[in-house]
């Protein structure tokens, strides 16, 4: 697959004497709804850190959209199409929801050199969440669940090609995660990729296409929802070593 | 009565006219330490540098106060650059801004102050401008008139302008929203396609900027000296505490607050008292209002 | 004397109308102020801008006498009434050397761009007689004897810059000395005036005195 999006070629990332990503290598394709799973600690966020610039590997290439990404600054990567949401949300919180979204919609226009209607476009994000209404209010008023839109709605905000959404279920009712799935279905709609990371099995099994499963720091599987759920390193994974 | 409505009118005139121009010494805290929580204590004495360099301007080529101000101020722009580039180089790359970033601009005020000493010596210098020690009376009655000293009146006008265009600048502006997103989180930034030291270095170098008018005002409305600046230190801080860490027009709002506190309270209570006015205001809001006046809450963070 | 308001002011204060109108409140007949050079030049603003009907103002405001300052402020000085220790009056130029000094001091602070007061009148020539009735009781004693050369201080009288001095039994000086000088005449903000006679006469002492006072607001404009 020489056009995937992203590559990630045989990174890894050290923290002192600890390893937490050893040589992994996978790729993600335009339009792709990716999961990204592990246990705790398995290396998950430090992978998407990687890509998304605030951590370095010290191996590897990261290559975004046939540029090599490995030593551009986060915002950088973010203006080449990255964008990504919080596990906890992390709003600016003495501004408005639509303040929250015009900051990464004028920046990303005016990085790629774009005019645009950002509050327009910024108006139009919330609609697709069903937030429209709260435009205007300070994001103290905020619901949890409305929290967690407004993560994905800011990335969006950033005109991405490809969208990390990091754990952006855990916490919510089952309700409402199937709100947030067919938000992430409606924005891959669209033509964005997603790289969906999730401890909620149903929601990252329900939405991915394919998905990648880490291990302390390794790569331990690949392949379509089905074959990983049959996997049985991966049960292991999760489940701690059986075989004593 | 007459005399108690005519000391209660001016008092309250002079009151919001000295807020102004304590907005005016007080703004560029407000950026620098409200917004991107770098604790500037040499702002006053770099207000102190800005009167100076208004003093030169108008002692050798008698340009007006006020122009001498406009003037300076792109070469404070560059000041405040640079000095965050150390800053930022030295102390809040590595994570060690606290304390020694603290030290850093203790030892800024105490160079400022020393060149000072060395180029113009320690004595008061004044400005000289038709408008000072010249007043506007303004008759509403028998025994009761109103006078408004030009000086202030000066300040007032120039501090308000000034304070609403940086107010306007970091509300309506795409760069603005990213000054008053940088001190929340520089990460989130990051992944917003916002480089935070950048937006940093160009704020807080609008914040030094500000010494340039500001000390210019300052000149204008007082004598100044050297160590001129340690004497307003704290209630600098007062005023943007007080008006609430991040909001520009708090800090313009707490600002006139203290003011005509501090007239009033020197008009009927006593003038000693004046001065303690301020922080007296601040204890108290903040035992209500942690977060200062106009101040958002912190949240979950 | 009855004293209709008393009050202090912190070093901090910004602006001193209101102080002015709450003592102008109490109709007061005189108003003695004695202030720091930051509270000296606010209150002589504010006595421009806020005026008073006050017939005697000044007294004890440090800071009025140094060049920086009175430049600065130039004719709204008309009319205060404050302590100083050396002007170019006449009777001054009495004391051998006096005008001497001034002149050395004056050209030295020009030639050699000094970041010291301009003028020197003020503290110059006290600073210079103070050394120079030690450096005459060391001639004459003959010694660094500490206690002769104290005894001797006190016993005789020495001729200086400043006059003729004698010390009284307090230390001070038996007949002070002190000016007590009137800002008059004062048209703009060019230092030179205050370095010719007229801008600043000497009511007290009397025996050097050069003008009899007059109310603050006939001076004024």
């Amino acid at each position: 697959m020489s056009d995937a999006l992203l590559k990630i070629d045989s990174i890894s990332k050290h923290f002192g004497g600890f390893t937490a990503l050893s040589n992994v290598t996978t790729e993600v394709a335009p339009g792709e709804r990716f999961g990204l799973i592990g246990p705790n600690g398995s290396g998950k966020t430090t992978m998407i850190n990687c890509v998304s610039g605030l951590l370095r590997n010290e191996e590897g290439k990261i290559i975004f959209d046939g540029k090599d990404v490995t030593d551009l600054k986060p915002h950088k990567r973010t203006g080449a199409g990255i964008a990504r949401s919080f596990q906890i949300p992390r709003p600016f919180h003495t501004m408005t929801v639509i303040e929250n979204l015009m900051i990464p919609a004028e920046f990303v226009g005016h990085h790629r050199g774009e005019k645009g209607d950002d509050r327009a476009e910024a108006m139009e994000i919330l609609e697709t969440m069903g937030m429209a209404e709260k435009a205007d209010d300070t994001t103290l008023d905020l619901t949890q669940i409305e929290l967690r839109k407004l993560e994905l709605a800011r990335a969006m905000a950033a005109k991405p090609k490809l969208l990390i959404s990091d754990e952006a279920m855990a916490g919510l009712t089952g309700q409402e995660v199937d709100e947030v799935i067919d938000i992430l279905f409606k924005m891959n709609e669209r033509g964005i990729t997603i790289i969906m990371i999730e401890h909620i099995m149903r929601a990252v099994m329900r939405f991915s296409q394919r998905i990648i499963c880490l291990d302390a720091g390794q790569l331990i599987a690949e392949g379509t929802p089905e074959e990983i759920v049959k996997n049985k390193d991966v049960e292991r994974a999760y489940l701690g070593s059986t075989d004593g | 009565m007459a005399i108690f409505i005519d000391l209660l009118l001016n008092a309250l005139v002079i009151g919001v006219l000295l807020g102004g121009f304590y907005a005016a010494l007080s703004i560029g805290l407000s950026i620098t330490f409200g917004l991107l929580d770098v604790v500037n204590i040499a702002h006053p004495t770099m207000l102190v540098l800005g009167a100076f360099i208004a003093f030169l301007l108008n002692s050798t080529w008698g340009i007006d106060p006020v122009l001498a101000g406009i003037i300076s101020t792109p070469f404070f722009f560059v000041l405040g650059w640079l000095i965050y580039q150390v800053y930022y180089n030295v102390f809040e790359k590595s994570g060690a801004e606290s304390l020694r970033g603290l030290a850093f601009f203790f030892g800024l005020l105490f160079i400022i102050e020393v060149g000072l000493i060395i180029q113009f010596g320690v004595d008061h210098r004044l400005v000289e401008a038709p408008y000072i020690g010249q007043s506007w009376n303004i008759v509403i009655g028998e025994e009761i008139d109103v006078a408004i000293p030009f000086r202030l009146l000066v300040a007032f006008v120039v501090a308000a302008i000034a304070t609403l265009a940086i107010h306007a600048y970091l509300t309506k502006t795409f760069f603005g929203r990213a000054v008053r997103a940088v001190a929340q989180d520089m990460m989130a930034l990051r992944l917003m396609g916002v480089d935070p030291i950048r937006v940093k270095r160009i704020a807080f170098a609008m914040g030094v900027a500000t010494a340039g008018i500001g000390g210019a005002l300052m000149i204008i409305v007082l004598p100044i000296e050297p160590s001129l600046g340690r004497l307003y230190l704290g209630n600098v801080f007062a005023i943007v505490v007080l008006g609430g860490l991040g909001s520009i027009s708090g800090t313009l709002l707490a600002a006139v607050i203290i003011g005509i506190a501090e007239s009033i309270v020197a008009t009927f209570f006593g003038p000693s008292w004046a001065p303690a006015v301020s922080f007296g205001i601040l204890l108290a809001v903040l035992a209500f209002r942690p977060e200062g006046l106009f101040g958002k809450t912190a949240g979950a963070h | 004397m009855e004293i209709v308001y008393e009050q202090n002011y912190n070093p901090k204060t910004a602006d001193f109308t209101p102080i002015l109108r709450a003592a102008n409140a109490k109709k007061p007949d005189a108003i003695y102020i004695a202030s720091y050079p930051n509270g000296s030049a606010g209150l002589v603003r504010a006595l421009a801008e806020v005026g008073t009907d006050a017939k005697a103002v000044g007294g004890g405001m440090v800071g009025l006498q140094f060049a920086g300052l009175m430049a600065g402020l130039g004719p709204m000085l008309n009319g205060i009434a404050n302590y100083d220790f050396f002007v170019p009056e006449p009777t001054m130029n009495l004391y051998p050397g006096a005008s001497a000094l001034i002149d050395r001091y004056q050209s030295k602070v020009k030639a050699e761009n000094l970041k010291v007061d301009a003028l020197g009148y003020y503290l110059v020539p006290w600073a210079y007689a103070n050394l120079d009735i030690l450096g005459q009781a060391v001639e004459a004693v003959g010694s660094l004897d500490q206690v002769a050369i104290g005894k001797y201080i006190r016993d005789n009288e020495f001729t200086s810059v400043v006059g003729k001095i004698k010390f009284g039994k307090n230390g001070e000086w038996e007949r002070p000395r002190t000016l007590v000088v009137q800002y008059q005449g004062i048209t703009n903000n060019d230092l030179q005036q205050f370095a010719t006679p007229g801008t600043r006469k000497i009511l007290l002492p009397a025996d050097i005195s050069t003008g009899d006072i007059q109310s603050f607001n006939s001076l004024r404009k």
